[in-house]
């Protein structure tokens, strides 16, 4: 099958645990992978732009202790969890060497830019999504990530193209009314103005933009995600398949005889 | 006085003259050899100098010597190659010696050995990372950054196959190749993976 995959399961399968990434690999193995510069947008808006806030935080001091403490002020909100987990991996693997740990730093920046695209056959770029053009670039050796402003007020890419085309698809949804209820409000509002549909919106309108993306590709597509929940009403409704890694699976007892001794 | 005391004069004078004048060419041949042999032993300096490959450059307008008129010493290029090709050669050695302890590393089937192994291996990444050669680098320092982080995160959970230890020696080798491009960097790293090596951290 060919598969779309969503930003969860990019994150996963580049930033997961190795349990999370064998999970990834296993469901995806035997099947021809695209992406699309929607997910990669919000991929740099996510994980990239939080890094490169990760490494500039200790830049600034190169300090081990300064960086944590920054971490736990108000820098990341929703996301703290994630780049604190990443902090302490990164300064204990480095044995809290600063050398070591701008080193790796330098490294990742690089690792987490190319694995996006690691057996993806292609991207697709309906949307045309700029945030898609974001680059890590340095000045003084110092990382900057592009900054690319979505808004209400400007149309810089093409997603209410996409919208315009899926007119039906969405009449459909919002008579359904089994996705989440902010998806539905949003929609309900931007069928009268397709200014609804940009800035913090189209964010929120992610899970629907990336299935309508796997609709109205000329290839057959299905959807992979980690996200089974939000996006299996949509998936029933557009009648796309949809593939999630199953993370509650245990690893199987061993069979080869061995007593549990100490 | 008498002429014949007169012409005695003249002659003496003349004597004396003609003395002084060659006592003066002496003297002047002497202090010209004085000098040849100065200019000489300049000549001699500037040889050893030569051999040694020293050479001046116009200095661009920062010496504060009058005596200098200007001019800056610099290392010689051969004495720089020289240098470079030693911490090559150093780096060569390590590189060298990691691959037969990742050798020995590959039938290992113990994790205590492995653990053992693997600081061992860290330790010389961490030396060849010390290397200007490796340094100075990008791609080598990241390549020699990258196996360090795939050791510190895969060598305490479980022992490693033939085929991930393999791919060590595959990437501590890149890390002396000339030229060395970026692809290369990113080709071991979709290796790694590929092996089921952590290369990052988990973050979520």
């Amino acid at each position: 099958m060919n598969l779309l995959l969503d930003t969860t399961i990019q994150i996963d399968r580049i930033t997961g645990s190795k349990e999370r990434k064998r999970a990834v690999r296993g469901i995806l193995d035997n099947h021809v992978l695209y992406c699309s510069t929607y997910v990669l947008g919000e991929y740099y808006n996510n994980i990239v732009k939080d890094f490169v806030t990760l490494f500039s935080l200790f830049l600034i001091d190169r300090d081990i202790g300064e960086t944590g403490k920054r971490i736990n002020e108000r820098v990341f909100g929703r996301s703290q969890a994630r780049v604190a987990k990443l902090y302490a991996n990164i300064i204990s693997m480095c044995d809290y060497n600063t050398d070591e740990i701008e080193d790796t730093f330098r490294l990742y920046a690089d690792l987490i830019q190319e694995d996006f695209f690691e057996d993806i056959q292609e991207i697709l770029n309906i949307t045309k999504c700029e945030r898609a053009n974001a680059k890590i670039i340095y000045e003084d050796g110092k990382p900057i990530l592009q900054h690319v402003q979505c808004t209400k007020k400007k149309e810089i890419c093409e997603v209410c193209h996409l919208w315009r085309e899926s007119k039906g698809e969405v009449a459909r949804i919002i008579e359904d009314k089994t996705v989440n209820s902010k998806i539905l409000d949003i929609l309900i509002l931007a069928e009268h103005d397709e200014k609804g549909f940009r800035g913090r919106n189209c964010m929120t309108l992610g899970d629907m933009i990336i299935c309508l993306e796997a609709l109205k590709s000329e290839i057959s597509l299905g959807v992979c995600s980690s996200n089974k929940s939000d996006f299996q009403p949509i998936c029933d409704l557009l009648g796309i398949d949809l593939l999630a890694p199953d993370y509650s699976l245990k690893t199987t007892s061993r069979d080869d005889g061995e007593d549990d001794k100490v | 006085m008498t002429a014949l005391q007169k012409n005695s004069d003249k002659i003496i004078n003349f004597i004396i003259e003609e003395n002084q004048q060659k006592l003066y060419n002496t003297m002047l041949i002497l202090k010209v050899d004085g000098l040849e042999n100065q200019v000489k032993s300049l000549e001699d300096r500037l040889t050893q100098y030569e051999r040694e490959q020293i050479f001046f450059l116009e200095d661009e307008g920062n010496s504060h010597n009058p005596l200098n008129s200007g001019k800056t010493l610099f290392r010689a290029k051969d004495k720089m190659v020289s240098q470079n090709v030693d911490d090559f050669q150093q780096c060569k050695r390590i590189v060298e010696r990691a691959l037969e302890i990742l050798s020995d590393w590959e039938d290992i089937d113990d994790i205590k050995f492995q653990i053992q192994y693997a600081a061992v291996i860290i330790g010389k990444i961490d030396n060849l990372k010390k290397r200007k050669y490796i340094s100075s680098d990008e791609v080598r320092n990241k390549i020699c950054t990258l196996l360090r982080n795939v050791i510190r995160l895969n060598a305490t959970e479980e022992v490693l196959s033939k085929e991930q230890v393999t791919l060590l020696k595959e990437g501590i080798s890149l890390a002396i190749v000339e030229n060395i491009q970026k692809d290369e960097l990113f080709k071991l790293n979709r290796k790694l993976r590929k092996a089921e090596l952590s290369t990052m951290p988990a973050w979520e």
